[in-house]
C-alpha cells in the first residue's frame, strides 16, 4: 500500500468514526500499584524473596452512546515477591512472573432490565523459576487467547443474574517432551502435552435481600480437551486416546453491611462469607515408570473451602480488611507416598489456612497507601516431597502505593 | 499530512458545533418549541434550543448535554426549560420534579445556573440535584463541589451549600438550614462517566474471577510437572527435567527410558529386556530376575540391553542367553537368578568405531546349581544386625558372591567383602582393599579401581581398566578406560550421603577416554536403586550390574 492509499484509507477511516466520536464519552480508569514487600516459605526467614511487585491496568473505556460501551483494556504485572498461594508445593516455584493481558469487551445495553457482552483477549505469561531460562524462555511461559458472550439480567431483588459462555485456548510454547527428540513416536505420550482448550460455562448470581445483606452465587463448569496429550494405560504405553478434564466448581458467598461502631474512629463492617466446592475429573493416569505403578484415575480430586472476610471501613476512609478461608483437596485416588516414594493404598488429602491482613489509606488525589499481609499453613498425608512440598507454611506482606484514575 | 489535519479538524469541529442534545434514554419525553404551545413527543435523540422546554413521562428519563459539556439528567415527571445556552453561560429552569447536573469547571466568566420558581442555584463545577415539588419548594442536595443558593424573593441573604448537605427553600420562605444529606443519596452521586468507571470495575471483577479458573488450569499444568518429579530446580538454580516411560515394543518385552535436560544438554538412557514369554499387560511388581525357593522360574529375561548416551558418545551393556539357575544359600533358603551366557560391554565415543571393552562367559559349570552355592548377604543379621525373618529379602544392598561346593573356589565377582561395612553396598565394583579383578571365561578382564569414595554425601568413582584376551584371564590392558560416577542428589541438586534414602534422585556418570572431555551424565528418579519390577519385599530386581 502506497503512502497516499494509507493516507486516504486513515482519512476515510477517521471520517467514518467521526460521528461515534462525536458522540461517544470517554470513562477512562487508570490504575497502578507499586509494592514492595518479602516472602517466606516454611519459616525460612533467613532467606526471604524480598523484591517489587507493580501492576499497570488501564481501561479506555468509551460510551459511545447509553446503549452501547466499549471497554478495552491492557494490563501489565510484574511480580518478584509470591502471593502465598503461589508458593504452593515448592519453594521454587516461581521465582519472577511478568504478565501481559489487553482485551476488548463490548456492552450492549439491550433494555433497562438485559445487556449482552462479547469479549476477546489475549494473555501472556512469562515466568522464570530458574537461572538459566532468560526471560521469554521459561519452560512455563504460556499464553492465551479467549473469547466469550455473556447476557445479564439486572432487576431488583436479583440485581444481577450472569449467563457466559467462553472458549479459550493455552499453550505452553517452550514447553516439548524431552521424549520428541530421543525417541519421538515411538513414546506416543504427545508433543505439546501442556497445551489446552477450555469451553466454559458460567452463570453467575447475586440476590439482594435488602440494601444491606445480598448473596452472590456461581456455578462454573469446564470442558478441556488436550489436544496433544496422549492417555497413559495400565500397560504404560500412551494409547488411551487423548486427554479430557472436566471441571466443575460452585460458590456462594452471603454479604451483611453491620452496623456502624464508634471506637475512637466510626467503623463500618461488612462480613462476607465463602463456601465453595470445586471437582475435577480427569481421564489421565498415572504411570510411575521407574517402579512400574499404575495409577488410575491420578488427577481426579474435590476440593472445598470454608472462609470468610471482615472488612471495615475507618473514619469513612481508611479500610481494613481481615480474612480467614480453609481449604481441603482430596485426591479420589491418588495414592500417598511414603518418603522413600513407596507407593501406598491411601489417597492424598492437603488442606491449607490461609489468613490475610490489609489496610489502606487514601492519601488524595488518586493515591492511597496499602499494607498486605498474609499466611498460609498447608498439610497433607503425603510424605513424599522430594521435587513437591505438601506440608509447609509461607507469609508475606506488601507495602506500596495505588493510583487511580 | 495535510489530509490528516483536515480529517481531525472536522472531527473537533463536528462535535464542537452540535447544539444541546437530548437523549431519551427510557421511555417518552416531549419537547415544546419556544414558540410553540404543542408538546411533541420525542424518543431517542433531539434537541432543544434556549426557549424550549422538556418533560418527562412518569416512568422516563432523558439526558441532556449542552454545548460547554455540561449533563443533565432529567427525571421521570420533571419539566424543564432551557432558557439560556451559548456554550460559556448555561441556564436551566426546573419547573418541577427532579434533576441531577454534573457541571464541568467553569471559566470565571462563564455561569451554570439552575432555577425554579422560588430558588436559583449557581454553580462553578459541581454535581448537584436540584428537587422541585409540585408547590415548587426547591430542595438543592450537593453532591460533589460547593453550590451558591439564595431564594428569589430575597428573604435571605446567599448561602453556600457545600458537599453532601442539602438545603430546602419552601415556597415564600427563606432558606432552611442545610442539613447532611441522607447517605443512600450521596452514593447514587454519580454521572455517566462514572457510572461507566463503576461498570469498569464490575465488569473486570468478573473477567478476573472468569480469567482465575483459566490461570489455575495452567498453574495445575505446571504443578503436575513438579509433582511428578519431571521439572525441577537444582540447588543453583538451574531447570533439571527428568521424564521417564515405559515402551512394549513386542509382547514378550519391555523398554524403561529416561530423559533429562540440564544446563543445555540432554542424556537419556534406555534398558531393553527380552523375556522368554508373554509378558502380562501390567509389569507391577514383576521380577524377571530372581525368585524365592528351588522351583524354576517361568517368566524370566533371556536378555538385556541398555544404553546411556549424551546424543553424542554412548556406553552399552547387554547380556543375552537368559536362563534362571537355583542357587543354595546354606541355612538361609534357595532361591533362582538368571545367569546370562554371554555379557558385553562397549564404549563409543562420537566419530570414532565402537570400542568392545569387556566379553564375559560364565564358567560352564557355573550353569549348574549343585556346583555351587551363594553366599548372598540377605538379612540385617548377616550384617551382625537385628534378626528378621529368616529368607527375607530384607537388605536391598545385597550382592551376590558365588562359591565353588567344595573347594571354595569362587567366579563371576571374586571380592572379599566386609560383611560389617557399609561398604558392601556397592554391589560389583568396589573393593574395601582397594581393586577388584573381574575374570572372564574369554579371557577378558576388568580392573575395578575405586578413584573416590565417601559416604557423606555419597561419592563414588570407579575407574574399570579393561584387560584384551589373554592368558590367565587378562591380556594387556585396553586403552580405552571407563570411569563410573555415582552420587545420591536431593531435589535442590545438592549430593547427600547415602543414608538419605527418601527424597534423593540418583546420578549416575559415564566418562571414557573415547568420550574426550563429554560424558553421559543421567539423573534417575529416586526410587530407579529398586525399579524395573520391585517384588514386594523392596529387593532390588534390576539386573546385576546396573
Amino acid at each position: 500500500m502506497t503512502p497516499r492509499r494509507l493516507h486516504a484509507k486513515i482519512i476515510s477511516t477517521l471520517m467514518l468514526l467521526a460521528p461515534l466520536a462525536r458522540a461517544a464519552e470517554w470513562a477512562p480508569y487508570l490504575s497502578l500499584d507499586v509494592y514492595g514487600g518479602q516472602s517466606f516459605f516454611s519459616g525460612d526467614n533467613e532467606s526471604p524473596v524480598t523484591g517489587p511487585n507493580g501492576a499497570l491496568l488501564f481501561v479506555p473505556a468509551v460510551a459511545f452512546s447509553e446503549r452501547f460501551t466499549l471497554m478495552p483494556s491492557v494490563s501489565a504485572r510484574y511480580q518478584a515477591v509470591r502471593d502465598v498461594q503461589e508458593l504452593a508445593g515448592g519453594g521454587f516455584l516461581t521465582q519472577e512472573q511478568q504478565i501481559y493481558h489487553g482485551d476488548v469487551k463490548g456492552i450492549w445495553v439491550l433494555n433497562e432490565r438485559w445487556r449482552a457482552k462479547a469479549r476477546l483477549g489475549y494473555k501472556r505469561e512469562f515466568i522464570k523459576d530458574t537461572t538459566d531460562e532468560p526471560w521469554g524462555k521459561g519452560l512455563f511461559d504460556y499464553g492465551r487467547w479467549g473469547l466469550g458472550v455473556e447476557a445479564e439480567r439486572r432487576g431488583d431483588r436479583w440485581r444481577s443474574l450472569r449467563w457466559a459462555l467462553d472458549f479459550s485456548e493455552t499453550a505452553f510454547p517452550n514447553f516439548d517432551p524431552l521424549t520428541i527428540d530421543n525417541f519421538g513416536a515411538e513414546i506416543a505420550a504427545g508433543d505439546a502435552t501442556l497445551d489446552f482448550r477450555s469451553h466454559d460455562a458460567t452463570w453467575e448470581g447475586e440476590y439482594g435481600f435488602s440494601d444491606k445483606a445480598s448473596v452472590s452465587m456461581l456455578v462454573f463448569g469446564a470442558a478441556r480437551p488436550f489436544r496433544q496429550q496422549a492417555v497413559v494405560q495400565e500397560t504404560g504405553l500412551f494409547t488411551g486416546g487423548k486427554r479430557m478434564d472436566y471441571y466443575v466448581f460452585a460458590s456462594l458467598a452471603p454479604r451483611v453491611m453491620l452496623r456502624e461502631r464508634q471506637f475512637i474512629w466510626s467503623w463500618e463492617p461488612s462480613v462476607q462469607l465463602n463456601l465453595s466446592g470445586a471437582s475435577l475429573f480427569s481421564n489421565q493416569n498415572n504411570y510411575a515408570a521407574d517402579v512400574n505403578v499404575y495409577n488410575p484415575n491420578y488427577y481426579d480430586y474435590r476440593e472445598y473451602t470454608l472462609g470468610t472476610d471482615v472488612n471495615f471501613r475507618v473514619a469513612g476512609r481508611a479500610t481494613a480488611g481481615f480474612g480467614v478461608g480453609w481449604t481441603r483437596r482430596g485426591y479420589l485416588d491418588r495414592p500417598v507416598q511414603a518418603g522413600d516414594g513407596t507407593f501406598t493404598e491411601t489417597a492424598i488429602w492437603s488442606e491449607t489456612l490461609r489468613t490475610r491482613l490489609s489496610l489502606g489509606y487514601p492519601l488524595g488525589r488518586g493515591f492511597s497507601v496499602s499494607l498486605q499481609g498474609a499466611y498460609e499453613d498447608a498439610k497433607s498425608n503425603m510424605r513424599y516431597e522430594s521435587t513437591y512440598r505438601y506440608n509447609y507454611s509461607s507469609s508475606n506482606y506488601f507495602l506500596g502505593l495505588n493510583y487511580e484514575m | 499530512m495535510k489530509q490528516i489535519s483536515l480529517a481531525i479538524a472536522f472531527i473537533v469541529a463536528s462535535t464542537v458545533l452540535y447544539g444541546a442534545e437530548v437523549r431519551v434514554t427510557r421511555g417518552t419525553a416531549y419537547v415544546k418549541k419556544a414558540q410553540s404551545a404543542r408538546w411533541a413527543a420525542l424518543r431517542g435523540k433531539g434537541r432543544v434550543e434556549p426557549g424550549d422546554s422538556l418533560r418527562t413521562g412518569a416512568n422516563s428519563l432523558a439526558r441532556v448535554r449542552t454545548k460547554g459539556g455540561h449533563t443533565v439528567y432529567v427525571q421521570p415527571k420533571t419539566t424543564i426549560e432551557s432558557v439560556s445556552e451559548n456554550g460559556k453561560d448555561t441556564q436551566f429552569k426546573v419547573l418541577v420534579g427532579r434533576i441531577r447536573a454534573f457541571v464541568q469547571k467553569l471559566r470565571p466568566a462563564n455561569k451554570f445556573e439552575v432555577r425554579t420558581p422560588v430558588a436559583v442555584a449557581a454553580v462553578r463545577g459541581t454535581t448537584f440535584d436540584m428537587d422541585v415539588s409540585e408547590d415548587t419548594s426547591s430542595r438543592l442536595s450537593v453532591l460533589e463541589g460547593a453550590v451558591n443558593y439564595r431564594d428569589l424573593a430575597g428573604l435571605a441573604k446567599e448561602i453556600e451549600v457545600l458537599k453532601g448537605q442539602t438545603v430546602l427553600i419552601p415556597r415564600g420562605q427563606a432558606p432552611r438550614p442545610p442539613e447532611m444529606m441522607p447517605k443512600d443519596l450521596m452514593q447514587g452521586a454519580v454521572g455517566h462517566r462514572e457510572r461507566v468507571r463503576r461498570e469498569i470495575f464490575v465488569e473486570k471483577r468478573q473477567d478476573d474471577r472468569r480469567e482465575g479458573f483459566q490461570e489455575k488450569a495452567a498453574d495445575g499444568q505446571k504443578e503436575e510437572q513438579y509433582q511428578l518429579g519431571r521439572a525441577a530446580v537444582d540447588a543453583f538454580g538451574r531447570r533439571v527435567r527428568i521424564e521417564e516411560f515405559i515402551l512394549r515394543p513386542a509382547p514378550d518385552s519391555y523398554a524403561y527410558v529416561v530423559v533429562n535436560h540440564r544446563e543445555g544438554r540432554t542424556d537419556f538412557s534406555r534398558l531393553d529386556v527380552v523375556a522368554n514369554a508373554t509378558l502380562p499387560s501390567s509389569l507391577e511388581g514383576l521380577n524377571l530376575y530372581s525368585k524365592e525357593g528351588n522351583s524354576t522360574m517361568s517368566l524370566y529375561a533371556k536378555s538385556t540391553h541398555y544404553m546411556a548416551s549424551n546424543s553424542l558418545d554412548y556406553y552399552r551393556e547387554w547380556r543375552v542367553d537368559g536362563a534362571p539357575v537355583v542357587f543354595f544359600t546354606a541355612g538361609r533358603g534357595d532361591f533362582s537368578e538368571v545367569v546370562f551366557d554371554h555379557w558385553f560391554v562397549e564404549v563409543k565415543g562420537a566419530g570414532k568405531d565402537p570400542m568392545l571393552l569387556s566379553h564375559w562367559v560364565p564358567d560352564t559349570a557355573f550353569k549348574f546349581s549343585a556346583n555351587y552355592e551363594a553366599t548372598k548377604s540377605r538379612d540385617i543379621d548377616d550384617f551382625g544386625g537385628v534378626t528378621s525373618t529368616p529368607g527375607a529379602l530384607d537388605n536391598p544392598w545385597g550382592y551376590n558372591n558365588f562359591v565353588k561346593v567344595g573347594s571354595g573356589g569362587s567366579i563371576g565377582d571374586n571380592r572379599e567383602v566386609d560383611l560389617l561395612s557399609f561398604e558392601t553396598r556397592l554391589h560389583y565394583f568396589t573393593d574395601i582393599t582397594a581393586r577388584t579383578k573381574y575374570n572372564t571365561s574369554e579371557g577378558y578382564a576388568r580392573e575395578s579401581e575405586k578413584v573416590e569414595f565417601s559416604l557423606f554425601p555419597e561419592k563414588i568413582i570407579v575407574r574399570n581398566r579393561y584387560l584384551a584376551p589373554g592368558a590367565n584371564g587378562g591380556g594387556p590392558t585396553i586403552a580405552t578406560n571407563l570411569w563410573v560416577q555415582q552420587y545420591r542428589v536431593a531435589p535442590d541438586g545438592q549430593r547427600v550421603s547415602s543414608f538419605d534414602f527418601n527424597d534423593v534422585n540418583f546420578e549416575k556418570v559415564y566418562s571414557s577416554t573415547d568420550f574426550g572431555f563429554r560424558n553421559i551424565d543421567l539423573l534417575y528418579s529416586p526410587v530407579f536403586r529398586f525399579a524395573m519390577g520391585r517384588s514386594d519385599d523392596g529387593w532390588s530386581n534390576l539386573p546385576p550390574g546396573y
